[in-house]
């Protein structure tokens, strides 16, 4: 039997492994050279940042906060392979112990977003009328409010720690998640197979599972994608700030702002930090473009 | 190849439309040949992926090349051929002696500008008519079409009609240059029956009025029995049957216009429980089977339908039918 | 099947309005259009009723309002003997269905027009037809993916297709999954909303025949909604022709299609054509002037008349009502004795 729309493997009559819109997205995504180089970058760069520090400090004795105000600031050298700064600290370690903040503050923190954005969204737009009504007023509540305003109170009533940074912007960051996926939701449920899936008796949570979210996760996975080196440079900021992780205890976005204020002497304090920002970036899009490609069945060649 | 004849305004020689796909070529016209005679309708009959829009496309070389590509073909009006002139020139025909209209009139006129601006666009270009005469002739010529209040409708927008009214300003705006071919690709499929025979109607009085040739593309093997005089019936591509309009209904050589007719209900013969349905599906143009295409399909394929694709046969002067079997139908 | 006994569905007097938004003033003009203006009809087991219309005559809505998919404005829904119209309650700002509707959905079914859009693009053949059958527990695991097999060759496909999508299928096939879902939670009723009018001529009469064949070896009842008289009349027992939201003629298929009373039947049966030259050329033409009326500002008295051959003066002051003319033959016009 000819059918127009099938070739390649994925209109083969043999019936292949995984059964869910998620198994074959990741037999998808594997297919993908470069979504899967991205995945390796990420993952590689967080395990040299999880225990990069601590090999270090053991080999070479360097870590990332005892001062040597002689040696320093120093270019890359043999002993130094990313240099020192102002304070002679190993900038190698100081980087690779920011990534390491920064990572986790970023992924988490637009983890959080994503998540609570999504459900958030899809829910206020598929129950409509006055649920939709309230909850949508209290996103534009939220969002006239200074978003950074609102870290800061939630970071000072909350006290300081590294897990609260990433739950105060991730509570805030939701937002823009919630209306693209509110947009999203609503023209989708005035497509047939909503309808059809309420007259099969479908239950509402089932549908907004089973059928809203899976269709809307492409958008999702780009804003969250997007949202990482965002959620790190806020990250920064609430440093500079004093509110998020606290000198002399590095990260990412506290090294690339100290850095940028003396890259025309010292290059190498910010290209290091900057680079491995730069390529956690491209991967991070990378990898997003990738999944967003392989949960939509339709591109499948 | 047979010269055209006399009174032939357009023919078509052997064209073939290819596409370029993931690692194929997909054959979306391959070897079509028809004359198209002054003031006759010619009705191009076919399924979805046939090829009868593209081989109309392709003819006034309104498909985008790349991606497609013509290897071989000819279309002759006036003694010239339409595949190898220069852009201009053909630009200078499309809308003047040769003109289109198709089946979604809100895709083909443009939301943003009043029926007024796209119709006296057509006639300043065409004709280098004066601004206020051109808006007299549009205005004529949607009243000619049945649009009551031409003057005044004439600058509303195109979603300010209905789509029967639509349909009817498409028709006038392809009309105005007076043009020996009208290709209608699919008129009548979005509208309601009761729309349908107006427009059918209104297309058949123009034709007469303007002694124009349509080449009528359609689905519809009630319109074509109604509306042609001459039917070329495509499948995969291909012209597989070819003959006047009674020749087609009465005398079907191939199998798949008999099998295309069983399959249409009719409404003014008594009902007669199941229809007799064509089994299988239509063939995936870029994956076409061996031999015939339509094989797969055909009750009465033998081992040589199997082996090579079969060449236009004449049966009679008017009637040519691609099949084998053809000639021994019972 | 006798005619006493009590119809499966029983649609009384049936209204749906909208309120709807057209342009206007700054915000638009709100006004309400009355898509469904009065629909009785009854549907007896094991029958196959056609609804045919033009577009925007309110088929599709009546089709929907029948299901609860739409909640009727007025007028009654009988199913079974239960007044199903009644099973909404009010919550959160809409109207919801109880638990009663939502189990009714074992017993009604709906297949849509068009497969492409009324099936999850992200879902595989096996979790579009496990659905309804997770929705009511019936089955799970191996005896779940037995059931989609099996749902999947009762409608003509390989049973090996389950883990292909959507896309990957022509129309047609498209179109017999969109069936096989209805089938899943094995319905009394179905409701077909113009299941053939994407698809090609030749794949038509194939589902044409396959909705033919269930419905007899299931004893399904159906309601086959149209545009396409020929189609219609080909699958139905009797058929109701609908203008402007309105029942105007309802009677057996054949006496539709071969003695209609109303000029409004009549012009559509003259305007579908015939495939064939001879007899479609000699056919009396019957070609309706004007456009037909926009459901937002219907005209005054009957609706049909500011197209209608025949009117009369009375026709532009009152509505005529459905009343019995011959023996199962009902008409809504004035000029029909």
């Amino acid at each position: 039997m000819n059918v127009p729309a099938a070739s390649g493997d994925g209109g083969a009559t043999t019936l292949v492994a995984g059964s869910s819109l998620w198994a074959d997205a990741w037999r998808r995504l594997r297919r993908n050279r470069l979504a899967v180089a991205s995945a390796v970058t990420i993952l590689a760069l967080a395990c040299a940042c999880l225990a990069g520090p601590w090999l270090i400090a053991a080999t070479w004795g360097h870590d990332e906060q005892s001062q040597d105000l002689a040696s320093g600031p120093r270019p890359p050298s043999w002993e130094h392979p990313f240099g020192t700064d102002f304070y002679g600290r190993d900038l190698l370690v100081r980087v690779l112990a920011g990534g390491r903040v920064s990572l986790t503050v970023g992924l988490l923190a637009a983890l959080v977003a994503a998540t609570i954005g999504t459900l958030y969204g899809a829910v206020a737009s598929y129950a409509g009328g006055l649920i939709d009504a309230v909850m949508m007023r209290a996103v534009d509540v939220l969002y006239a409010l200074p978003y950074m305003f609102l870290v800061i109170i939630l970071v000072t009533i909350l006290g300081k720690s590294l897990l609260l940074v990433f739950l105060a912007l991730g509570a805030v960051g939701w937002l823009l998640t919630a209306r693209v996926v509110r947009g999203q939701v609503l023209s989708l449920k005035e497509r047939e197979f909503i309808l059809a899936a309420r007259s099969l008796g479908t239950p509402a949570h089932d549908i907004v599972l089973r059928h809203l979210i899976p269709n809307v996760i492409g958008p999702v996975i780009v804003t969250f994608t997007l949202s990482v080196p965002s959620m790190i440079l806020q990250e920064a900021f609430l440093s500079f700030l004093g509110l998020g992780i606290q000198a002399p205890r590095p990260s990412l976005g506290a090294l690339i702002s100290d850095g940028a204020g003396q890259m025309l002497v010292f290059w190498w304090t910010l290209v290091f930090p900057g680079g491995l920002m730069a390529v956690l970036l491209f991967a991070l899009n990378f990898l997003g473009d990738g999944l967003r490609d392989a949960l939509d069945p339709r591109l499948e060649r | 190849m047979t010269r055209p004849a006399t009174d032939t305004v357009l023919a078509v020689r052997d064209l073939r439309t290819f596409f370029h796909g993931e690692g194929h070529v997909v054959k979306a016209v391959d070897g079509v040949s028809f004359d198209v005679r002054r003031g006759e309708t010619l009705a191009i009959v076919g399924e979805s992926g046939s090829g009868k829009s593209v081989a109309c496309l392709s003819a006034l070389r309104l498909v985008p090349s790349p991606p497609a590509f013509h290897p071989s073909g000819e279309v002759l009006h006036g003694g010239r051929d339409l595949l190898v002139m220069p852009e201009r020139e053909i630009e200078r025909l499309r809308g003047d002696r040769l003109a289109m209209i198709f089946q979604d009139p809100l895709s083909a006129l443009n939301p943003y500008l009043t029926v007024a601006r796209q119709l006296t666009e057509v006639l300043e270009v065409h004709r280098s008519a004066s601004p206020a005469a051109a808006r007299r002739e549009a205005i004529s010529m949607l009243e000619r079409v049945g649009i009551a209040d031409a003057a005044h409708r004439i600058d509303h927008h195109p979603h300010q009609f209905s789509g029967g009214m639509r349909q009817r300003v498409m028709i006038a705006m392809a009309l105005l240059c007076r043009p020996e071919v009208l290709f209608a690709d699919e008129p009548t499929t979005a509208l309601d029956v009761t729309i349908q025979a107006q427009i059918l109607a209104l297309v058949a009085e123009l034709r007469r009025e303007l002694g124009m040739a349509v080449v009528l593309v359609t689905h519809d093997l009630g319109v074509v029995a109604g509306a042609a005089d001459r039917v070329a019936v495509m499948y995969a591509g291909r012209i597989v049957e070819e003959g006047t309009v009674e020749e087609i209904f009465a005398r079907p050589l191939h199998p798949y216009t008999r099998g295309l007719l069983a399959s249409t209900p009719q409404i003014d013969m008594p009902d007669r429980g199941l229809l007799a349905a064509i089994p299988g599906l239509p063939p995936d143009p870029a994956h076409l089977p061996v031999g015939c295409p339509f094989q797969p399909r055909c009750d009465r394929a033998v081992d040589r339908c199997r082996q090579a694709s079969p060449q236009m046969a004449v049966f009679t002067t008017s009637h040519r039918v691609a099949c084998l079997e053809a000639g021994e139908a019972p | 099947m006798s005619d006493d006994a009590p119809p499966l569905l029983e649609v009384r007097d049936l209204v749906v309005r909208f309120d709807v938004v057209t342009p206007g003033g700054p915000w638009g003009r709100r006004r309400t259009l009355t898509a469904v203006d009065g629909v009785h009809v009854s549907v007896r087991r094991g029958e196959t009723l056609g609804l045919v219309g033009e577009s925007g005559c309110g088929k599709s809505t009546t089709g929907r309002a029948v299901l609860q998919l739409e909640k009727p404005s007025a007028g009654e829904v009988i199913f079974d003997g239960r007044p199903i119209h009644e099973w909404w309650v009010q919550r959160w700002g809409g109207w919801r269905w109880d638990h009663r509707l939502r189990d009714l959905r074992r017993r009604m079914q709906m297949i849509f027009q068009d497969p492409s859009a009324s099936l999850d693009p992200r879902m595989t053949v096996e979790a579009i037809l496990a659905e309804p059958l997770r929705n009511f527990a019936l089955a799970s695991g191996s005896e779940r993916r037995g059931r989609v097999q099996r749902l999947l060759e009762i409608v003509g496909l390989d049973p090996r297709f389950i883990r292909r999508y959507p896309h990957q299928f022509s129309g047609g096939q498209r179109q017999r999954i969109g069936i096989a879902r209805a089938l899943a939670l094995e319905p009394d009723l179905i409701v077909a909303d113009e299941p053939t009018s994407g698809l090609d001529v030749s794949i038509q009469a194939q589902i044409v025949n396959l909705l033919g064949r269930l419905q007899q070896e299931l004893g399904l009842t159906m309601m086959f909604i149209a545009h396409d008289l020929a189609t219609v009349r080909h699958v139905s027992d009797r058929i109701a022709v609908m203008h402007l939201g309105r029942i105007v003629e309802l009677a057996a298929a054949d006496r539709i299609v071969t003695a209609p009373l109303h000029p409004y039947t009549q012009a559509l049966v003259a305007a579908v054509p015939v495939p064939d030259p001879i007899r479609e050329r000699a056919r009396p033409r019957l070609v309706l002037a004007g456009e037909p009326p926009s459901p937002l500002d219907p005209p005054a008295g009957c609706p049909f008349h500011t197209r209608c051959p025949v009117r009369e003066e009375r026709c532009r002051r009152e509505s005529p009502p459905l009343r019995t003319v011959a023996a199962g033959h009902e008409v809504a016009c004035h000029l029909v004795d």
